[in-house]
C-alpha cells in the first residue's frame, strides 16, 4: 500500500505524518490543475492590496511557448485567466507605446511612491492613514518581489477618464481590473477587448520595442517573468515570422531605442515615464511617409499636394483588399461622414494615426442650390440633371480641377422624385475611387447638419451672367460676373467668388452691389482669370463651371478697330486684316462675348423662369448686349450712353461694370431705374466726367478685345483707331488721349504703338477720296463733318489736308433748347412728342413710352429726345411690327421747320466760304458730308445728287466769293456716321497723314466782318477774350445780318418754297425773328466758351453762330407753337 | 515554560483551533516545553458560527481546566486568553478568544475613506481594485478577496489585543498561524500577520523579540466543495478556489518562503475532496462539519512545538511540511492507516476521549447504581456532583462536543472512523474499529458478560477509590483524574 499525501499539486514525496517536503517553487504550483479560468472572474485570493501586480506577474511566468495563445473562441477568451491578464497588460503596453497618437482620449496620473503615500500618511482621516499604513506595510515588505525599492512613481493611465492600466515595477504594465474596452485598435486588435492576442502576433515595431528593452542591462533581474515571456516570443516568431525573428537577432537593439520618441509625464521632457527608476519607457512615432507608400487609399490629385497625400476613406462599407495603413481594411471600420478637425489634426479611424485624411462632407457639400430653369448647357457645364449646381466644396478643389471632372466623369446626379437628388462623386485613389453618394432632399433648413450623411436642396432662383466667356492659359483678362438674386433674403445673401484651379484658391474680385431690388444684383469685377464660379447662399457654397471659350496669343487674324467716340453716337468699324472692307462693330450668334446661365431658348412658360429672364435684362444692361448687329435691338452706331449706379462716388475707386457701363439699352430698352444714364460724356466738363469716360472707352475696347479674342484673333496686334474734335481744348484733349492710352493699356496691354488718333475733320474725307471717286487733283474739297456737338471741316488740296476748323454748331443746336431755353418750350418736343406719344400708345410700345417719358421728365434733354424720336425708325420691335413711325419723314413733311434746315446749312456753307476766301483759296470743287447731324440734310433734300442744295450752296459761294462760275459738287451718304470711321481705318497707314500735327492746320475764322481775321496758331497779335468788347461782337453781328441777307436774296432768286417746300410762313417768322437779340445770344455764347479759359487766352471758336443758335430756337419754338 | 499563541485566522482557523482543543482535551500534549496554549481567533465575521462553537468549546475547556487540579492527562494543557494571561484589569479588553475588529460592517470603499481620497491615491485604488472590491460589503468578511483583506485585517495591528499580545511575549515564545488560502479572510491575514510580527516596531513592547521568534504556520489549499457556487450572484465560488490558491500560493513563494526572516515552518495540506459545504457567506451559517485536514492541521501545531528546537536554530530558511497517512483508496481512515507519527500521537488520546465519553453516556447509571466506593462511598462521587456546572454544563457538554467533533470527521470525506458508535454497556469497550475484544457474534447483540463490558471501568474505578489516593482532591478533580487514569490504562490494553 503506498500513501496518500493530503495536498491539490501532483509533485513531492509521499511520506507519512507531517514531513518535511520539496521547496513550494512554481513547477508544484503549476501542477495545480484549475480549470484556468475564462479570463472573466479573475482570482483575487493574493492577499496583497498589490495582488494585481502579482497576478500579472504570475501569469507572465506561467506562459510558455507551447501555450502563447490560450483558447478562443468566437472571439471570447474561454479559457486562460493568464492569458487574459498578458494580453490586457501587453495593451496597456501598446497603448503606452502608441501614447501620443491616441492621447485626445488618453490622460496619465502619476502615483509617487513617497509623496502620494504621505498624503496618506499625514491624513488626518484615520482610514486613509491605516490604508496608507498597510500600503508601506506591503511596500516594505515585498520590495524585493515586486521591485517596490526600485520605483518611485507608478503611472496610472485614463482613457476617456477612465482608469485602465499603469505602469508596473514588475512586469513593466498591467491593466485595471474594471478596465473598459477601448476604442483604440492597432491593425484588428481593439485594446482591452475579449479577444487575446499574445505579444508574437502583434505589431512589429511594438514586438522590436519590447525585445530591445529586454536587452538592456538589468532587464532581466528587474522582470524576470516578462523577459521569459519575451524568449518565448522570439521563440514562436522563428516558425511564426521568420522575417522578424531574423530583424530581432540582427537588430541593434539600443540604437532602436533610440530612435524612439520618449514617453513623458504631462508632455514635460523632464518627467519621462517610467516602470522603474531610470528605466524609461518609449513611444513609437510612425513614420506617415510610410502610410503614403502603403495605403491604396492615398488620394490620386491632379494637383500638386504640399505635405502628406491625405487618404481619402469610404463611408460606406468596402469589402475590396485595399490596404489601409499597414492591414488589408477592415470593412467594419466606421469613418465618420464629416470631421469637425482640421486636416493635420485628424487621426484616421480606427487606428488613431495623426494622419489626415478626407471623408463625404470634406468634398460634398451640406446642401445643393436648385434653380427653377435648366441651366444653360452650351455655356456652362452639366453632369446629369440642369438644375442643380455642383455641390462640391473648396477642398475639392484642392486636389482637383474642373477638367478632371470632366475627364473622368467624377461627378454624376441622378434625380429620384421631383424632391429628391442623389449625387456620386468618384476620388481617385491609389487603386481606383472612392464613391461617395449622397442624397440631397428638400428638406426645412434648420435640419441641415455638417455631420450627416445626407444634404438638403435648396431652391433658390437667380440669374447669372460672365462676360466674357473666353479665357486664355497665356494671359490674363478682366472679367465681371453678374448676379440676380430672385428673391434676396437679408439672413442668406447671395454672392460669388471666383476660383482660380492654377494657385487653388478664390482671387480678389472687387463686388459691386448694382441693385438691391426688387432683384439684387451684384457684379463682381476681376482683372485675373479664374475657372470656376462659387456661388455662396447664406452659408453653403455650390460651383458653376463656365464652359470657357480657349483663346490664345499670336496667331489669327489681325483686327482693326476705329473708334468714333461722338457727342452722340459713338460708331465702331472693324476690319480683319486682308478681309474686305470695314464693317460696323456686331456680335453675332457665334461669337457672344457674355455666357448667361439662363439658356436663350428656353420657353417662358412660368413665372419664375419669366421672372429670371427679366433679372437677367438687368445684368445685360449693366454690362454689354448679347449680340449686337442690323437685325439685333443694339446696333452701331449707338448713343453715347454711359449707365451707372445713382450712388456712385468717383472719389472712391470705381469699375466698368461694377459702377458703370455703356448704356447699349439707352433708347432701345426701358433703362432699369436704379441705372442712372448719362449722355453728355464728351463735352462735360464735371469732375467726375473723365472717370465715366474712361468706363465707357474701357468697355468699348474691351468689346473689341473681346471680339477678337472669340474669333481667336491675333490679340496682340489688334489696332485701335480712335478721333477727336479739333475744337477740344488742348487740356480736354490731352485728358482723352490720356484715358484712351490708359485704358488701352489695360485691357490690351500691348504697345500703344498699336493705339492711333485723328482728327474728326479729315478721316471722312478719306472714305469719300477712296471710294466715292470725287476730283480732288485741280481745285480745293471741303469736308464738312456734323456731329451733335462740333461740326468740323476740313480742306483738303494738293494731295494733303491743308486746314482744319471746328465749332460747336451741329446737330444739338437744331434741337437742343438754345441758350435759356428748356425741353418744354422746345419747338420740336411741343410738336411732335403727342404724336410720337400716340403712335407709342397705339401700338401699345410701353417700353418705348417709358424711355420717353424718363427722357421726358428725368433728363429733360431735348436733343435726347429728338434723338430718341430718329431712333424709333430702326428700333427692333418698331422694325419688328412694321410700325410706320420715321421721325425723318415726318419732319421731311412739316414745311414750317424746313426753313431751320435750310438756314443751319446754309449758315455753315456761308462761314466756310469766307474762311476759304479770306485765306485765298479756290472756290472748291467738292462738298462732302459726314456724320449724324448731317443726317438732315435729307430733310430738306431727299435726292441722291442733292440737286437741290448744290445751286444754294453754290449761290452761296458765289456771294461770298462775289463771282458766278461756282461748280460743287455735293455728297452725303446714307450712313454718314459709319464714314468717319471707314475712313479712319483707310487713312491709317496713308503717308499725306503721316506726322501731321492738327494743331498746326486749325485755323478760325473769327467773323467779324469789321476786321475779318482767320486766326491760327501762328497769328501774331491773335485776338484773346479780353479783345471781345461789344464793339468787336456788333462786327460779327453785322456779318451774321450779310448772311441773313445772303440767304434771303438766294430765295428770292430759287424760291425755298418751290425748291425745298419751305412754307411762307416760315419765311415771315423768320423775318420777323432774325435781328431780335442778337447780341444777348451772342454773348451767352461768349459766356460757354470762356468757361476754363482765361481772359488773356486766343478765342478758340468762331463767333459765327451764336446768334443763329439762339435764332433757331426762337424759331422752333415760334414754328411749334403756331402749328 | 513556554507559551504558543496560535492565530487562527477565519473559518479554518476556528475549526483547527477546534480540533486542537479537542486534542488536548483528550490529552494531546505539546512539545519542548510548551504548556500554555494562546488562542486567537482573528476574523471579522464576529457572528461565524464555527468562530462561536469554538470559543465555547474554548470557555468549557478553561473551566474544566481549572477545576480539575495538575498532572491530568485529560484537558491537561493550559489554554489562556491574554486577559488570563495578563493577569492585570486592562478595561478596554474583553476576555476572549477573539482580536478586536472593529468598523468592518462597512463596504470596502468606505472602510478605505475611497470618496475622500485624493487623486492620486484615488487613482491607484481604481488601478489595484475592482468596483466590486470597492462595493464588497466586509461585514461577514472578504468572500474571496484577500486583496481587500490585506488592508482591512492590518486594523489588528492597531488593536489593543495586539499591544497585548505584544507586551506578554516572552522569548522562547512561539507563534502558530492557522489560515486557509483559498477563502478572504484567512488568506489574506496570514501573509498580514507575518509581516506585522516581523516588522520591529519601536512603539511596540517586544517587537523586537518577536520579529525575531520562530514562526510557523498551517495554510489549508482546498479540501471542500461549495456545491453549485458561483451561480445566482453568489460571491463566494468554489470553482476559483483552486485558481485562487495557485496565485496566493505563488505569492507565498514569492513574498514568504523566498525571503529571509519571513517564515520558520509552513506546513500546508489540502485535498480533492468530494464533500460539499453547503452554500453560506459567514455568519451563523456559516458552521463547516469537522473535517480530518482539520485534526491533521492541528497536529502541525503539536509538530511544530516538537520541531521548535530545530526551528528556531535554523537561519532564514522555511521549512515546508506536508502531510501523508496510508492510502486507502477513498476509504475511511481508521488508525491503522495513519503514519506512525500521527497514530502514536492522537490514537491513545481520542481513545481515551472516546471512551469516556461512551462510558458517560451508557455505563453512568450503572456506575451510579454501583454500591462500589466510586458512587456509595464518602471519598467518591456523590449525585449531587452530576447536577452541577462542573459536571453537567462543561465536562459533559464539552464532551458533546467531542462526541459531535467526531461523528462529523467521521462522516465527512476525507472520513475518519477510527470507532465505532453503537456500544452499549456490554460492549462499551469494542469501541475501537479494528481492536474489538469480543470477537463473538454473541458480543455484537449484548449477549454475555464479555470482556468488553463497562463493569471493568467500574470495577477499576471504585478500586482507585478505595485506594484513597484520591481522596485529598476535589470531587471535580477526582472525578476526571479517576477516569484519566483507568480509562488510560484500559485503552492500552485494547489498542495493544
Amino acid at each position: 500500500m503506498g500513501n496518500k499525501v493530503f495536498r491539490v499539486h501532483n509533485d513531492g514525496a509521499q511520506n507519512q505524518d507531517w514531513f518535511s517536503s520539496g521547496r513550494i517553487n512554481s513547477t508544484l504550483i503549476e501542477s495545480i490543475t484549475t480549470d484556468g479560468g475564462n479570463g472573466k472572474k479573475l482570482p483575487t485570493s493574493i492577499p496583497s492590496p498589490f495582488a494585481r501586480i502579482d497576478l500579472v506577474r504570475t501569469a507572465f511566468s506561467s506562459i510558455k511557448m507551447d501555450n502563447m495563445d490560450g483558447i478562443t473562441k468566437n472571439g471570447k477568451a474561454v479559457a486562460s485567466d493568464n492569458h487574459k491578464l498578458i494580453s490586457d497588460a501587453l495593451d496597456i503596453g501598446q497603448i503606452l507605446f502608441n501614447y501620443d497618437k491616441h492621447n485626445k482620449d488618453l490622460s496619465m496620473i502619476e502615483w509617487d511612491a513617497k509623496n502620494s503615500l504621505n498624503k496618506l500618511l499625514e491624513s488626518s482621516v484615520p482610514s486613509q492613514q491605516h490604508l496608507g499604513e498597510t500600503l508601506r506595510l506591503f511596500l516594505d515588505q515585498d520590495k524585493k518581489q515586486y521591485n517596490f525599492d526600485q520605483f518611485d512613481k507608478i503611472y496610472i493611465i485614463l482613457y476617456k477618464h477612465k482608469i485602465i492600466g499603469g505602469t508596473s515595477p514588475r512586469t513593466l504594465f498591467f491593466a485595471a481590473p474594471d478596465a473598459p474596452v477601448t476604442d483604440i485598435k492597432f491593425g484588428k486588435d481593439q485594446m482591452l477587448d475579449d479577444a487575446l492576442l499574445p505579444l508574437y502576433a502583434r505589431d512589429e515595431n511594438y514586438i522590436k520595442y519590447l525585445y530591445s528593452l529586454s536587452k538592456t542591462s538589468g532587464f532581466n533581474s528587474m522582470f524576470p517573468e516578462f523577459n521569459s515571456y519575451i524568449l518565448s516570443t522570439v521563440s514562436k516568431l522563428e516558425t511564426y515570422n521568420h522575417k522578424l525573428f531574423d530583424e530581432l537577432n540582427k537588430l541593434d537593439t539600443q540604437s532602436f531605442l533610440q530612435s524612439l520618441k520618449g514617453l513623458y509625464f504631462n508632455n514635460s521632457a523632464g518627467q519621462p515615464v517610467t516602470a522603474i527608476k531610470n528605466f524609461e519607457l518609449k513611444q513609437f512615432e510612425k513614420d506617415t511617409s510610410t502610410i503614403e507608400d502603403n495605403s491604396d487609399f492615398v488620394i490620386k490629385a491632379s494637383k500638386d499636394i504640399k505635405g502628406a497625400k491625405p487618404l481619402v476613406l469610404p463611408v460606406e462599407k468596402l469589402n475590396l483588399p485595399y490596404i489601409y495603413t499597414e492591414d488589408v481594411w477592415d470593412s467594419n471600420t466606421e469613418v465618420p461622414f464629416f470631421d469637425s478637425r482640421i486636416l493635420s489634426k485628424r487621426t484616421l479611424p480606427d487606428q488613431d494615426d495623426n494622419y489626415p485624411y478626407h471623408t463625404m462632407n470634406d468634398f460634398l457639400s451640406d446642401a445643393i442650390i436648385k434653380l427653377p430653369y435648366d441651366v444653360n448647357s452650351s455655356k456652362f457645364m452639366t453632369v446629369g440633371s440642369d438644375k442643380y449646381l455642383l455641390p462640391l466644396t473648396e477642398t475639392f478643389f484642392d486636389y482637383f480641377t474642373i477638367e478632371d471632372i470632366k475627364t473622368q466623369n467624377l461627378i454624376t446626379f441622378k434625380e429620384i422624385g421631383i424632391d429628391s437628388l442623389e449625387v456620386t462623386l468618384n476620388i481617385p485613389i491609389k487603386k481606383g475611387f472612392i464613391s461617395y453618394c449622397k442624397k440631397y432632399n428638400v428638406k426645412d433648413r434648420a435640419s441641415q447638419d455638417p455631420s450627416n450623411a445626407k444634404g438638403i436642396i435648396l431652391n433658390k432662383s437667380f440669374a447669372l451672367s460672365l462676360y466674357p466667356g473666353s479665357k486664355s492659359t497665356e494671359c490674363d483678362i478682366n472679367y465681371s460676373v453678374g448676379i440676380a438674386d430672385i428673391a434676396p433674403e437679408i439672413s442668406n445673401p447671395l454672392s460669388i467668388q471666383l476660383y482660380d484651379d492654377s494657385t487653388s484658391g478664390f482671387i480678389d474680385g472687387n463686388s459691386v452691389i448694382r441693385a438691391s431690388s426688387p432683384y439684387k444684383t451684384i457684379q463682381t469685377v476681376v482683372d485675373k482669370s479664374f475657372d470656376i464660379i462659387a456661388v455662396r447662399y447664406g452659408d453653403n457654397l455650390n460651383f458653376i463651371a463656365p464652359k470657357w471659350t480657349e483663346f490664345s496669343l499670336g496667331g489669327g487674324d489681325v483686327y482693326k478697330f476705329s473708334i468714333d467716340f461722338g457727342t452722340t453716337n459713338t460708331h465702331i468699324e472693324y476690319q480683319i486684316d486682308g478681309q474686305g472692307e470695314p464693317r460696323a462693330l456686331d456680335i453675332d450668334e457665334t461669337e457672344e462675348q457674355i455666357s448667361l446661365l439662363l439658356p436663350s431658348d428656353i420657353s417662358l412658360r412660368t413665372q419664375a423662369i419669366r421672372d429670371v429672364s427679366i433679372a437677367q435684362i438687368n445684368l445685360l444692361q449693366e454690362t454689354i448686349p448679347k449680340r449686337i448687329g442690323d437685325k439685333e435691338v443694339v446696333k452701331s452706331p449707338f448713343r453715347t450712353a454711359l449707365l451707372q449706379n445713382s450712388n456712385v462716388n468717383y472719389t472712391l475707386p470705381t469699375f466698368t461694370f461694377g459702377h458703370a457701363n455703356v448704356g447699349f439699352d439707352y433708347e432701345n430698352e426701358y433703362i432699369r431705374p436704379y441705372l442712372k444714364t448719362y449722355t453728355d460724356l464728351k463735352w462735360s466738363t464735371e469732375s467726375s466726367n473723365e472717370r465715366q469716360v474712361s468706363h465707357y472707352i474701357e468697355e468699348l475696347m474691351m468689346i473689341c478685345r473681346n471680339k477678337v479674342l472669340q474669333n481667336n484673333g491675333d490679340f496682340s496686334k489688334t489696332k485701335i483707331i480712335w478721333f477727336y474734335p479739333v475744337s477740344m481744348t488742348n487740356n480736354h484733349l490731352r485728358n482723352l488721349r490720356s484715358i484712351w492710352k490708359s485704358s488701352f493699356e489695360k485691357v490690351f496691354g500691348i504697345s500703344d504703338s498699336n493705339l492711333s488718333d485723328y482728327p474728326e475733320s479729315i478721316a471722312p474725307f478719306f472714305h469719300y477720296k477712296n471710294n466715292e471717286n470725287i476730283p480732288t487733283a485741280a481745285r480745293p474739297s471741303v469736308s464738312i463733318d456734323i456731329g451733335g456737338g462740333t461740326s468740323d471741316i476740313m480742306i483738303y488740296f494738293d494731295d494733303k489736308p491743308q486746314l482744319i476748323s471746328s465749332f460747336r454748331f451741329a446737330g444739338n443746336s437744331i434741337f437742343g433748347n438754345g441758350f435759356n431755353g428748356n425741353i418744354k418750350s422746345n419747338g420740336f418736343v411741343s410738336y411732335f412728342l403727342p404724336e410720337i406719344t400716340k403712335i407709342l400708345e397705339q401700338n401699345k410700345l410701353s417700353d418705348e413710352l417709358n424711355i420717353l417719358d424718363s427722357i421726358f421728365k428725368d433728363y429733360q434733354s431735348s436733343t435726347d429726345l429728338i434723338n430718341f424720336f430718329f431712333s424709333l425708325k430702326e428700333n427692333k420691335k418698331v422694325l419688328d411690327n412694321h410700325i410706320d413711325i420715321d421721325f425723318s419723314k415726318m419732319l421731311a413733311k412739316n414745311e414750317d421747320f424746313k426753313i431751320i434746315f435750310l438756314l443751319f446749312y446754309s449758315s455753315i456753307v456761308y462761314h466756310i466760304a469766307e474762311l476759304m476766301k479770306l485765306k485765298g483759296y479756290q472756290l472748291p470743287r467738292n462738298i462732302v458730308f459726314s456724320g449724324t447731324g448731317s443726317k438732315t440734310l435729307q430733310l430738306i433734300d431727299s435726292s441722291k445728287k442733292l440737286d437741290a442744295l448744290t445751286p444754294l450752296f453754290e449761290g452761296i459761294f458765289n456771294s461770298v466769293y462775289e463771282s458766278d462760275d461756282s461748280d460743287i459738287n455735293v455728297k452725303a451718304l446714307n450712313n454718314p456716321k459709319q464714314i468717319t470711321c471707314k475712313g479712319g481705318i483707310e487713312m491709317d497707314g496713308d503717308n499725306s497723314v503721316q506726322g501731321l500735327k492738327h494743331t498746326d492746320l486749325i485755323e478760325v475764322n473769327l467773323a467779324n466782318s469789321n476786321s475779318p481775321l482767320i486766326q491760327s496758331k501762328r497769328t501774331e497779335n491773335p485776338i484773346t477774350y479780353e479783345h471781345l468788347t461789344e464793339d468787336y461782337l456788333n462786327g460779327v453781328i453785322s456779318n451774321v445780318d450779310s448772311f441773313y441777307q445772303i440767304f434771303m436774296d438766294l430765295n428770292d432768286k430759287i424760291g425755298f418754297k418751290e425748291e425745298f417746300g419751305v412754307s411762307n410762313k416760315s419765311l415771315e417768322v423768320l423775318n420777323e425773328l432774325k435781328n431780335k437779340d442778337q447780341i444777348d445770344h451772342l454773348m451767352e455764347g461768349v459766356k460757354q466758351l470762356k468757361v476754363n479759359s482765361s481772359q488773356s487766352e486766343k478765342v478758340a471758336q468762331t463767333l459765327f453762330f451764336y446768334p443763329i443758335i439762339g435764332l433757331i430756337y426762337d424759331l422752333a419754338v415760334e414754328l411749334g407753337d403756331n402749328s | 515554560m513556554a507559551k504558543l499563541y496560535v492565530f487562527g485566522i477565519g473559518g479554518t482557523g476556528s475549526r483547527v483551533i477546534r480540533s486542537l482543543t479537542m486534542l488536548l482535551a483528550s490529552g494531546v500534549k505539546l512539545d519542548n516545553g510548551f504548556d500554555t496554549v494562546v488562542p486567537l481567533i482573528i476574523d471579522p465575521d464576529a457572528a461565524n458560527g464555527d468562530l462561536n462553537r469554538t470559543t465555547d468549546i474554548l470557555n468549557k475547556y478553561q473551566n474544566i481546566y481549572k477545576n480539575s487540579g495538575e498532572q491530568n492527562q485529560f484537558f491537561g494543557t493550559k489554554i489562556s486568553t491574554m486577559k488570563q494571561l495578563l493577569d492585570e484589569n486592562v478595561s478596554s479588553m474583553s476576555d476572549h478568544f477573539i482580536f478586536g475588529m472593529s468598523n468592518t460592517g462597512q463596504k470596502f470603499g468606505e472602510f478605505i475613506d475611497y470618496n475622500g481620497l485624493d487623486n492620486e491615491n484615488k487613482a491607484l485604488i481604481d488601478l489595484l481594485f475592482s468596483k466590486a472590491n470597492l462595493e464588497a460589503d466586509m461585514t461577514v468578511g472578504f468572500k474571496g478577496n484577500p486583496n481587500i483583506g490585506s488592508i482591512v485585517l492590518n486594523r489588528f495591528a492597531r488593536s489593543d489585543e495586539y499591544r497585548e499580545f505584544s507586551n506578554s511575549f516572552n522569548p522562547g515564545d512561539g507563534v502558530f498561524i492557522i489560515n486557509s488560502i483559498f477563502g478572504g479572510t484567512g488568506a489574506s491575514g496570514f501573509p498580514l500577520l507575518l509581516k506585522n510580527l516581523r516588522v520591529n516596531n519601536a512603539d511596540l513592547v517586544n517587537s523586537d523579540v518577536i520579529s525575531r521568534s520562530t514562526i510557523g504556520g498551517v495554510t489549508f489549499l482546498p479540501y471542500f466543495n461549495i456545491p453549485d457556487g458561483g451561480k445566482d450572484g453568489r460571491e463566494i465560488d468554489s470553482s476559483t478556489f483552486m485558481s485562487k490558491s495557485k496565485a496566493a500560493l505563488s505569492y507565498y513563494h514569492h513574498a514568504i518562503f523566498d525571503k529571509d526572516e519571513s517564515l520558520d515552518a509552513f506546513y500546508y495540506l489540502g485535498a480533492h475532496s468530494n464533500n460539499n459545504v453547503p452554500y453560506a457567506e459567514g455568519k451563523e451559517d456559516q458552521r463547516n462539519p469537522a473535517h480530518f485536514l482539520e485534526m491533521a492541521g492541528a497536529l502541525a501545531i503539536v509538530d511544530f512545538t516538537k520541531d521548535f528546537g530545530r526551528l528556531s536554530s535554523l537561519q532564514g530558511e522555511t521549512t515546508i511540511k506536508e502531510f501523508g497517512i496510508i492510502d486507502n483508496e477513498g476509504g475511511k481512515v481508521k488508525f491503522n492507516l495513519l503514519g506512525e507519527g500521527t497514530k502514536s500521537a492522537i490514537s491513545q488520546p481520542l481513545s481515551k476521549m472516546s471512551l469516556l465519553s461512551k462510558f458517560l453516556n451508557k455505563s453512568l447509571e450503572v456506575l451510579k447504581d454501583n454500591k462500589g466506593g466510586f458512587s456509595k462511598g464518602n471519598n467518591g462521587i456523590n449525585e449531587r456532583f452530576y447536577n452541577q456546572d462542573y459536571y453537567k454544563e462543561y465536562l459533559k457538554k464539552f464532551l458533546n462536543y467531542y462526541d459531535e467533533w467526531i461523528e462529523e470527521m467521521d462522516s465527512n470525506d476525507v472520513s475518519f472512523s477510527p470507532f465505532h458508535n453503537n456500544q452499549n454497556h456490554g460492549t462499551l469497550m469494542d469501541f475501537v474499529k479494528g481492536k474489538e475484544l469480543n470477537k463473538s457474534i454473541f458480543s455484537k447483540v449484548g449477549l454475555g458478560d464479555s470482556s468488553s463490558s463497562g463493569n471493568h471501568i467500574i470495577s477499576d474505578i471504585n478500586k482507585v477509590i478505595k485506594s484513597g489516593k484520591l481522596d485529598e482532591e476535589t470531587q471535580e478533580s477526582r472525578f476526571l483524574k479517576v477516569f484519566d487514569g483507568v480509562i488510560e490504562s484500559h485503552v492500552i490494553k485494547i489498542l495493544n
